[in-house]
């Protein structure tokens, strides 16, 4: 039954092929982890107590039920010999009595065993993940521009999932039974010495055979994964690419492909559970042959000497519970190594060495028409790639439309990011107000800015609470004010649910312009100088792009609009543009 | 049920031959503690002795049996016997009447036993266990004894007495006393009784070590037969999966609203691992608790039942577990994959969350997302403990419920200590065969999900479309595409009425605004199945009749979503079904302008996630132009292209149209204007066509249009 303790979390995440991976400084790794459970050693403590307890309760609970059996074929035997008065109850009772005690006790324990389980776990992958997420926030903007985010999302989500379920078995499935495995074998060993060495021989053979299987099955399962993967990988690519193959007419050979691949895994499938049917069988064969190795010893060694029924009960119990505590033990090298991996990559996450520099200085309003001057900017993301941008000088003026415009890949976005202080340029100054950007404070400079990123999309939240993302202490009223400005407003309350309705980023219920019309209506409720929108109309149609180009000129009035977009719209026509091609910036006005 | 049936048929002869196997695997397994009872009542109670009765006696026996049992009796039970041949040794006849001998000896050695108790009464007020023990087991030497000692203490009718009071004592003791004296004939006799009791428990334990093998054997077969049928059940339920959907269309899609590779990798894993579990649980435990419960009532069916009720209790938590985790459960799933969704969108906005500095409150409502999960999970996990608990607390009752209530049936009837032991062990076999039914309740929320997901995919009908014997479109014909009062109608809106036509030679541009269902509508070109009114022509054939292998031959499709493989440039294209010839693909590249790539080996990683939306656009189209057909259709490719690509892509295009039908669905006035025809579209249907120049005249839409565009117009000119 314990085995299905674990159960519950069996299917949630296959951490596949990222468990496989070997690592280097295990032993680190593993101090670090256990360090970092420092905050719950009372807990723990407490834990290892009522473990301990529950082992001593759970060893007394069959002696009692032996006391019980011997004390009735004692009375029995009284009865019959016309001795007792026939009440055998009367007999049963001081012994029926602490048993009761007894297991009611070992129930209570295993329940308070559980919950403190429950709680460390739990408790430890929640603080872990904000820990994570604490530390993804300091984390620059350039270090997660150039790492893989996929990597990172696997760092918050799979390892703290993985490691917290490894955890939940390392105490689980290891710590737990390994204590309640000693108390057993002590007291078998005083209670019988020869059982309980026949006991630790038979432990020792089950788990050797099964770590040797463990071993074996690594192998398996590797291949499985593997096959899996490659499976899973070319099934990914056809269904994504169904409707080109379709239309080239190679579904076929791609079917044909992955049907190979299907009878692959089958084969792989059905040699990697051989394993662990090789391992039930182990365990099967060790804990029957114990029983019956000890039924026969027992047995010999009663011949002229009485006997107690209810001790040999009382063995097979102890007996049953070893095996079934040395069982999860052929997991541990699988769920240490999770655990280690998972860890690892936490801990290598947490000692990433980067972090925003903030400024000091703050921003005070110059005489110059212009806010935003670029002089002599040359910047490149590595040393050895080359140059985004080359010598570019330009600025841009405190009211109006600025479009920056050039071909894909001119580095229109690396500007912006240089202009944020996200990633400061090798060569050249960026001002803002004269001074120059990554010696601003960083709160302050920011409050500066309405920031529509390329690929922006809203949260998943209500309409309304999107625009006043945020903004504090806002009405409604002026959150629908805004949304008029940006023209949001008409397909909004169009909606059944009206500002209430809920946007969902896994099947985009808004369409890319009504998207975008709320992100501007975002801008116009806090109104700051400056407005930066990165691909502002791409992808939309002329009807939505007329409405948003109508949205912009009206903020331009009162403050400073950049856009950037690849190709030349309608904006260009009503506002200053700079051409970035070549390296080389082109101010036409 | 039906889903079992269909993919379980194939398995048949395994699944008997594994249903055979599994039998076997109980009766080993329920073999053991039964030869244990075995063991603890002869091995150890009747040292080993399997006959009922002495098999070999002494003078001194006989002699005692001849004054203990009346006349009638004593002829009887001595007919049962004959003196070996050097005369000493009575031996126990092979053809001896069982029933008799067995009544008359435990007669016997009770009157013999209330005989010493009449002598002994006075020095035994007080007996206590041990002694009482000791006493029994000692009671045929005492009766050997009596019987040379004081042979006349007691008179016939004296004896006779204690014979009548004996027939009629209870069955236990007339059955234990008889258990315990065989041996004391037999030591009597001169045999060591304690080598033939280590013989016995040898012979025993062989047997049982013996069950314990093929028992393992059994699980080593059963458990590879039913990984075997599991594994190839997957296998055949992916293969089945990819036959059904390989030819779904963007319709079947929508109609089965299921992501299809999800059903495919995740859903039909897990309906495997539930099929493992369920051959194992479902076929195995049954026959595990009913050959239990049946032994189990052989020794006592008061006692059974009480096993039976336990079992109930058992099924009767596990499914209050199951009714209250189940819920919290999906909500952990649901809050889980909110706090992955979170993360994610976290990086992806990172510029803003930075730039408006919400990192605060980011974090609050991470923490708060967090401490859901952590609330639920921890909610799951006591209850499954509480749930465990409790079920171990029932097993623990169940067995001292029996050991306490044994007490009755040991006085009433025939069961000794050693049928206790067997008992207990039934009874744990037999709980824990329920609970690994019951605790098919843990797979049921996830394998009903992907049941369900599965079905709903291959009840999906598979588009009907002409193959073989629609008509083929012949290669020489003149590639014209008609659209004759075409309507199609969808969810939000549709379009009605729409006419034109493309030809050979020309490009046709379609202005459309988004979501207006322009996709849909050329989709149907591809043969997406869906359905429409009115007639669409291709070189004059209906649509509806055209071999679906010959309309695809013909069309080729710019997808306006590029699609592109983890493969090099070459392969992708050759996916996309890009002709033989030596410079197919050059060419291909070429006429889209792919100039970022110079090596067509070069391999695009993560379907070429890093390129930019652009680059992978002009890729997309890289495919389709690769492709020899007589219809293009390039869906907006080009949205994300600069203007100056777009300009060379355009002409490049313009040498496609010489033997080709060009359709261009893009709203960019620099395509429009290069098209020699255009058809606009409103929200509802056509607009307006004609060229560029006409529309500027007549279409007030199309005007406004080009003037939102306005400067490449005027620098055109």
């Amino acid at each position: 039954m314990s085995d299905e303790r674990s159960g519950v979390f069996k299917f949630r995440f296959d951490s596949g092929s990222r468990t496989l991976e070997e690592r280097e400084n295990k032993k680190e790794v593993r101090k670090r982890l256990v360090k970092s459970f420092a905050d719950y050693k009372v807990k723990f403590i407490l834990f290892l107590i009522v473990t301990v307890l529950y082992s001593i309760t759970f060893v007394i609970f069959p002696q009692k039920i032996g006391d019980i059996i011997d004390a009735f074929a004692a009375s029995i035997i009284q009865y019959l010999l016309g001795l007792g008065d026939g009440s055998v109850f009367g007999d049963i009772i001081p012994y029926a009595v602490p048993a009761v005690i007894y297991f009611v006790a070992n129930a209570v324990l295993s329940l308070v065993q559980g919950y403190i389980i429950s709680d460390i776990v739990t408790s430890y992958s929640a603080k872990l993940r904000k820990r994570v997420m604490e530390k993804y926030d300091s984390l620059s903007v350039s270090f997660v521009d150039s790492a893989d985010h996929k990597d990172i999302v696997a760092v918050m989500t799979q390892d703290v999932d993985a490691l917290n379920q490894s955890m939940n078995l390392i105490l689980m499935k290891l710590v737990s039974p390994a204590i309640t495995f000693a108390v057993i074998i002590i007291t078998q060993m005083i209670v019988d010495f020869k059982v309980g060495l026949l006991s630790i021989v038979f432990c020792l053979l089950g788990t050797g055979l099964t770590l040797l299987s463990e071993r074996k099955e690594r192998r398996n399962a590797q291949k499985q994964q593997k096959d899996k993967g490659d499976l899973y990988s070319e099934a990914a690519e056809f269904y994504n690419g169904l409707a080109v193959l379709q239309n080239s007419g190679k579904v076929e050979e791609r079917k044909k492909s992955i049907q190979e691949k299907i009878k692959d895994t089958v084969a792989a499938g059905e040699k990697s559970q051989n394993v662990s049917v090789l391992q039930n069988c182990i365990s099967e064969l060790s804990v029957s042959l114990c029983i019956v190795f000890t039924m026969i010893v027992s047995a010999l060694s009663m011949i002229g000497n009485g006997f107690s029924v209810g001790g040999l009960q009382c063995q097979f119990v102890y007996i049953r519970k070893l095996f079934s505590s040395v069982t999860p033990l052929s997991m541990a090298p699988g769920v240490i190594r999770t655990a280690i991996l998972s860890a690892g990559r936490i801990f290598d996450f947490l000692d990433i060495e980067s972090s925003e520099n903030d400024g000091t200085e703050l921003v005070n309003k110059t005489d110059s028409p212009d806010s935003i001057e670029f002089r002599d900017v040359s910047f490149r993301y590595s040393e050895d790639s080359r140059y985004i941008l080359k010598d570019v000088s330009f600025a841009v003026a405190r009211k109006g439309i600025t479009v920056v415009s050039g071909m894909t890949g001119a580095g229109k976005t690396t500007m912006i990011k240089l202009l944020l202080g996200f990633y400061s340029p090798q060569k050249g100054q960026i001002l803002f107000e004269g001074k120059e950007v990554s010696k601003l404070n960083r709160e302050d400079y920011f409050s500066r800015f309405n920031i529509i990123v390329q690929g922006s999309t809203l949260f998943d939240d209500t309409i309304e609470n999107n625009i006043a993302y945020g903004c504090e202490n806002v009405t409604f009223a002026e959150i629908q004010r805004a949304a008029k400005l940006s023209g949001a407003d008409d397909f909004i309350v169009r909606r059944e649910n009206g500002y209430k309705t809920v946007f969902n980023s896994k099947s985009p219920n808004l369409s890319d312009g009504e998207i975008q019309l709320v992100l501007l209506a975002r801008a116009f409720l806090r109104k700051r100088e400056i407005l930066v929108f990165d691909e502002a109309t791409s992808g939309l149609d002329v009807v939505a792009e007329k409405k948003i180009v109508e949205a912009l000129q009206d903020i331009s009035k009162e403050s400073c609009v950049i856009v950037i977009s690849h190709r030349n719209s309608s904006l260009s026509a009503i506002s200053n543009v700079i051409n970035i091609s070549e390296s080389k910036v082109k101010l036409v006005k | 049920m039906q889903f079992f049936r269909k993919y379980l048929n194939g398995h048949k002869m395994m699944l008997i031959l594994c249903s055979v196997l599994f039998v076997f695997q109980a009766v080993f397994s329920l073999s053991v503690p039964y030869l244990m009872g075995e063991m603890i009542d002869t091995g150890i109670q009747k040292k080993g002795i399997e006959s009922p009765v002495p098999e070999v006696m002494t003078d001194n026996a006989v002699n005692l049996f001849s004054v203990i049992i009346p006349d009638d009796d004593e002829k009887v039970f001595f007919a049962n016997y004959e003196v070996s041949d050097d005369g000493e040794l009575y031996h126990l006849r092979e053809d001896y009447d069982e029933e008799k001998t067995v009544r008359i000896y435990e007669n016997a050695m009770t009157s013999g036993f209330y005989i010493i108790t009449e002598i002994t009464q006075g020095k035994t007020g007080d007996l206590d266990a041990d002694r009482i023990n000791y006493m029994v087991n000692r009671v045929s030497l005492r009766l050997l004894y009596i019987h040379q000692s004081e042979p006349s203490s007691f008179t016939d009718e004296e004896i006779k007495g204690f014979y009548e009071k004996a027939e009629s004592a209870p069955e236990a003791l007339k059955n234990q006393l008889a258990a315990y004296t065989i041996s004391y004939f037999h030591e009597d006799a001169g045999i060591d009784c304690d080598k033939e009791q280590q013989e016995y428990i040898f012979r025993v334990g062989a047997v049982m070590v013996a069950c314990v093998l093929m028992q393992v054997l059994c699980i080593a077969l059963t458990g590879r037969i039913s990984s075997r049928i599991s594994s190839r059940i997957t296998g055949r339920l992916r293969n089945d999966y990819l036959l059904h959907t390989s030819e779904f269309s963007s319709k079947q899609k929508r109609v089965c609203n299921n992501d299809l590779f999800t059903v495919f990798s995740d859903d039909i894993n897990n309906i495997g691992a539930v099929t493992n579990y369920l051959i194992s649980a479902v076929i195995y435990a049954p026959i595990l608790s009913i050959g239990g419960i049946i032994l189990s009532f052989t020794i006592s069916p008061f006692l059974s039942v009480v096993v039976i009720a336990t079992v109930m209790i058992v099924i009767a938590v596990l499914f209050v577990l199951y009714k209250v985790a189940l819920p919290k459960y999906d909500k952990l799933q649901e809050n889980y994959s909110l706090l992955v969704r979170f993360v994610k969108n976290g990086i992806s906005r990172i510029y803003t969350i930075r730039t408006m500095r919400t990192q605060k409150l980011e974090n609050e409502r991470f923490s708060q997302v967090t401490e859901n999960v952590r609330k639920d999970e921890r909610y799951v996990l006591k209850a499954v403990f509480t749930a465990l608990s409790i079920v171990s607390l029932i097993s623990n009752l169940v067995v001292a419920a029996t050991v306490i209530l044994s007490g009755n049936s040991l006085l009433s009837s025939r069961i000794g200590i050693g049928d206790i032991i067997s008992f207990l062990q039934y009874s744990v076999i037999t709980v824990s065969a329920f609970t690994a039914i019951a605790s098919v309740i843990m797979f049921a929320p996830r394998a009903k999900v992907s049941f369900r997901r599965f079905n709903e995919v291959m009840n999906t009908p598979i588009p009907e479309r002409p193959n073989s014997e629609g008509i083929k479109l012949s290669d020489t014909h003149g590639h014209t595409v008609e659209f004759k009062d075409v309507s199609i109608s969808f969810e939000n809106g549709g379009l009605t009425d729409v006419s034109f036509i493309a030809e050979k030679g020309k490009i046709t541009a379609i202005a459309a605004p988004t979501g207006c269902g322009k996709t849909t509508l050329f989709g149907l070109l591809t043969g997406s199945g869906e359905n429409f009114d009115g007639e669409i022509l291709i070189d004059s054939h209906p649509l509806r009749e055209i071999s679906i292998n010959s309309l695809r031959k013909r069309v080729s499709y710019a997808f306006s979503e590029p699609i592109l493989f983890s493969k090099s440039v070459k392969e992708n294209l050759s996916l996309y079904g890009a002709g033989d010839g030596d410079t197919a693909v050059r060419d291909a590249l070429d006429a889209a302008s792919v100039d970022f790539i110079d090596d067509e080996n070069f391999v695009l990683e993560n379907g070429g996630n890093r390129l930019s939306g652009g680059q992978r656009g002009r890729l997309s189209l890289a495919g389709a132009l690769s492709k020899e057909a007589g219809i293009y259709i390039i869906d907006d490719c080009m949205k994300s292209v600069d203007a100056q690509t777009e300009k060379n892509i355009l002409n490049n295009l313009r040498k496609t149209a010489e033997n080709s039908a060009v359709i261009i669905i893009t709203q960019r006035i620099n395509s429009l204007v290069a098209a020699d025809k255009i058809v606009v579209f409103n929200k509802n249907g056509i607009e307006a066509q004609g060229t560029h120049e006409q529309l500027l005249r007549t279409s007030d839409f199309y005007r406004e249009l080009a003037s939102l565009q306005g400067m490449e117009v005027t620098a055109r000119e």
